[in-house]
């Protein structure tokens, strides 16, 4: 053996170790235990990164070890193998008395064998029987799947993207960053650019078999060909596309500002995001802008607040926000002048009505409306964890609940020292099948 | 009589019953009465049939199964420990004492849940999903299978240790060592494997529900963490050939990491998934 092949037996023979693979598991256990009590950051720690990394590593080189052993079990051995087998001081010996035939006694082995539903099969005066041949391929199964498991998550994490986006009813806006207001992708995300998110008709209470859905858009995705998919959104009722799952999140109010120069020209508009907060006056959270001049310098910081109907409970008396649309939608709007003085200037304004700031632009309240905030997911390996979280439970199911089986008989000796001796090997090493299979001799050899 | 008074008067009628077969154990047990322990067992049995109704009751009139709330969800859980007890106790006669382990402890999970608050809690938009059921069904075949793995355990414990002729006398009843054994380690398989089921399924219904599949909440990973518990004990004694005595400190050891989770944690953490058991 060359120093090469001695070291690769080393190294497999210390990931295999079932001692490392008892310590790793027990070092992740407590790596959780630390990071749910109030340490998350424990949980991309290099350290932990490295424990589970090594954990996968272990694990497939365990389902590669597996693999082998469940094709050398699997083999039928030889008659000459079997026989020497039998002679092993580990096999069962139940003496053969001298009236009972060997044959006659065979045979009785062979029906008792398939009566308890094991495969049975007689060759060269010996009795094979077998139970539960798919167990062997569940550890293997399962440890493979679970190898793969673990390096499919890491290869998820670096090509997932998700991120949140207000969508204004009507109002298209393209899947890109600057829209969202959280984003995160993985380094490998490849983005789809050019695909665009619209959300329409928000009913505030949309009843799916009895049972209030809550805020429910309507929302499309499309890019510039046309339309990829459309549909209701709603908790567990999602939109797909391909990779894509869009997922509602929460609704709020969105006041549309028109920002008007001194002659009444049009210079943009601009949708704030206000979402209902019963802790807040307004019982919304602020919007802030940047109003600009012709020349896009940012001239006035615009703070708009919608002010939502307050409704007081008969039972407790507290004071809470209905998250609807006002009765009649107003915003207190505070306009600061960014160069200068500073100076501030606060109204209250209803659809239609203008706030004129000093150099004598001004700030149009153009209407309220509902936004919905929808999280945006794309995660290619959502669908590859599925099919291996599938196959894993299948080889966990087999490995755990259906035991294999084998049991050789063959007489041995001769004359008054004839024996029925057996072999017997339970997956799981239950003791109660030796016994059993021991016990079947004995009543056979007493008939 | 409305619904709320049957459930109640069929909900106390199981209390009382479970009460009842648990005094009748340790009468039986203090006082070596064998009929006594075999009327105990039969006594704490019938109670399924009231604790049934009352589920039942319920179900029928807010239109969900035991998944939501304190009450339910323990009251749930105490009928799975007793409807495993039964499954054992059927095929194993020997290990019908065994009951003196399980019952106290239905009787007062079954009792707590009665003192807390039973308003009804109706599904959300959000828990309005087939992976619920599936979900919460292997939860409670987890954990009850735990359980029970749990008391078999205990039951092989006790038979080497008990002292004094009741105790011996009894303890020699339950089946062969060997069969506890390998029993205890067939509950804490089955249990492994419903674990690991509703953990997936709790993913898969995570990501449909609100687009992450894993987020580390503190339930999902202190199941994770249970999972990896019985992950040990399980390589323990396949691959290292943990039997008898340490074996069963093994599972008695593993319990309380999934209690934890299934009670601590809820109690504890403010999150989400709290909801189940502590309302919303």
């Amino acid at each position: 053996m060359t120093q090469g092949s001695r070291s690769r037996r080393g190294v497999m023979a210390l990931l295999t170790s079932r001692r490392l693979a008892v310590g790793l598991i027990c070092a992740v256990t407590a790596a959780l235990v630390v990071a749910v009590l109030d340490q998350p950051w424990v949980l991309t720690s290099v350290p932990f990164l490295g424990l589970v990394a090594v954990l996968a590593v272990s694990t497939g080189a365990c389902a590669w070890e597996r693999t082998r052993a469940a094709l050398r079990v699997a083999r039928v051995p030889g008659a000459d193998a079997m026989l020497k087998r039998l002679a092993a001081p580990s096999a069962i010996r139940v003496p053969l008395p001298l009236d009972v035939e060997a044959e006659a006694a065979m045979a009785e082995v062979a029906r008792r064998l398939r009566g308890r539903r094991m495969a049975v099969s007689e060759r060269d005066g010996l009795v094979g029987a077998r139970k539960g041949r798919a167990g062997l391929i569940g550890s293997p199964l399962f440890h493979w799947a679970l190898a793969l498991l673990l390096v499919t998550f890491a290869a998820g994490a670096l090509l997932r993207s998700e991120g949140r986006i207000p969508l204004p009813m009507g109002e298209p806006r393209t899947l890109e960053p600057a829209n969202y207001q959280v984003f995160k992708a993985g380094r490998l995300n490849a983005s789809r650019s050019g695909l665009v998110l619209q959300a329409d008709d928000l009913t505030l209470s949309y009843l799916v078999d009895g049972i209030d859905a809550g805020p429910t858009p309507a929302v499309t995705l499309s890019d510039g060909s046309g339309v990829l998919a459309s549909g209701l959104v709603y908790p567990n009722h999602p939109l797909r596309w391909r990779t894509m799952m869009v997922h509602v999140v929460d609704h709020g109010l969105a006041p549309k500002l028109a920002l008007e120069a001194a002659d009444g020209a049009l210079r943009g508009e601009v949708s704030g995001f206000s979402d209902f907060d019963p802790k807040s006056a307004s019982g919304t959270t602020p919007s802030e802008f940047e109003l600009t001049d012709r020349a896009g310098v940012a001239r006035y910081s615009a703070h708009v607040e919608v002010l939502a109907d307050k409704v007081t409970s008969p039972e407790t008396g507290l004071v809470g926000v209905q998250p609807r649309m006002p009765t009649t939608p107003t915003v207190l709007i505070r306009v600061i002048a960014l160069s200068g003085s500073g100076e501030a200037t606060q109204t209250r304004l209803a659809v239609g009505e203008i706030l004129r700031l000093r150099d004598g632009s001004g700030v149009r309240l153009v209407g309220v409306d509902y936004f919905a905030r929808v999280s945006v997911v794309d995660d290619p390996s959502v669908h590859v964890i599925y099919a291996l979280l599938g196959l894993s439970l299948v080889g966990l199911s087999l490995a755990l609940l259906l035991p294999y089986r084998v049991v050789w008989v063959g007489v041995s000796g001769t004359g008054a020292h004839r024996e029925l001796a057996a072999v017997v090997r339970h997956q799981r090493g239950a003791m109660g099948f030796k016994a059993a299979v021991e016990r079947l001799l004995e009543e056979i050899a007493a008939r | 009589m409305s619904s709320l008074t049957l459930e109640a008067i069929a909900m106390w009628g199981a209390v009382t019953i479970y009460a009842v077969g648990s005094v009748l154990y340790v009468v039986g047990l203090v006082f070596g009465k064998e009929k006594v322990t075999a009327a105990a067992t039969a006594v704490s049995l019938l109670g399924v049939a009231p604790h049934l109704a009352g589920i039942g009751i319920r179900w029928a009139r807010i239109g969900h199964g035991p998944y939501l709330g304190f009450y339910e969800v323990i009251s749930s859980y105490a009928l799975f420990a007793v409807l495993a007890f039964a499954l054992v106790s059927w095929r194993y006669r020997g290990l019908r004492p065994a009951g003196m382990f399980v019952m106290p402890f239905v009787f007062l999970f079954l009792g707590g849940a009665m003192l807390a608050s039973n308003q009804d809690l109706p599904i959300t938009g959000k828990l309005a999903s087939y992976w619920l059921i599936i979900h919460v069904t292997f939860a409670k075949l987890a954990y009850g299978s735990f359980i029970a793995s749990f008391a078999l355990a205990l039951s092989y414990l006790a038979r080497g240790r008990v002292r004094g002729e009741r105790w011996s006398s009894l303890t020699a009843r339950f089946p062969a060592p060997e069969t506890v054994d390998d029993l205890s380690y067939r509950f804490v398989a089955a249990g492994f494997v419903f674990l690991a089921v509703m953990i997936a399924a709790g993913a898969v219904w995570a990501n449909e529900a609100w687009g992450r599949y894993w987020g580390w909440d503190p339930i999902e990973t202190w199941a994770l963490v249970s999972w990896l518990v019985y992950a040990v004990t399980l390589h323990l004694r396949l691959t290292l050939g943990w039997r008898g005595d340490r074996w069963a400190w093994t599972v008695i050891v593993a319990l309380p990491a999934v209690l934890f989770a299934l009670i601590g944690v809820p109690i504890v953490y403010q999150s989400i998934h709290g909801a189940y058991l502590t309302g919303y």
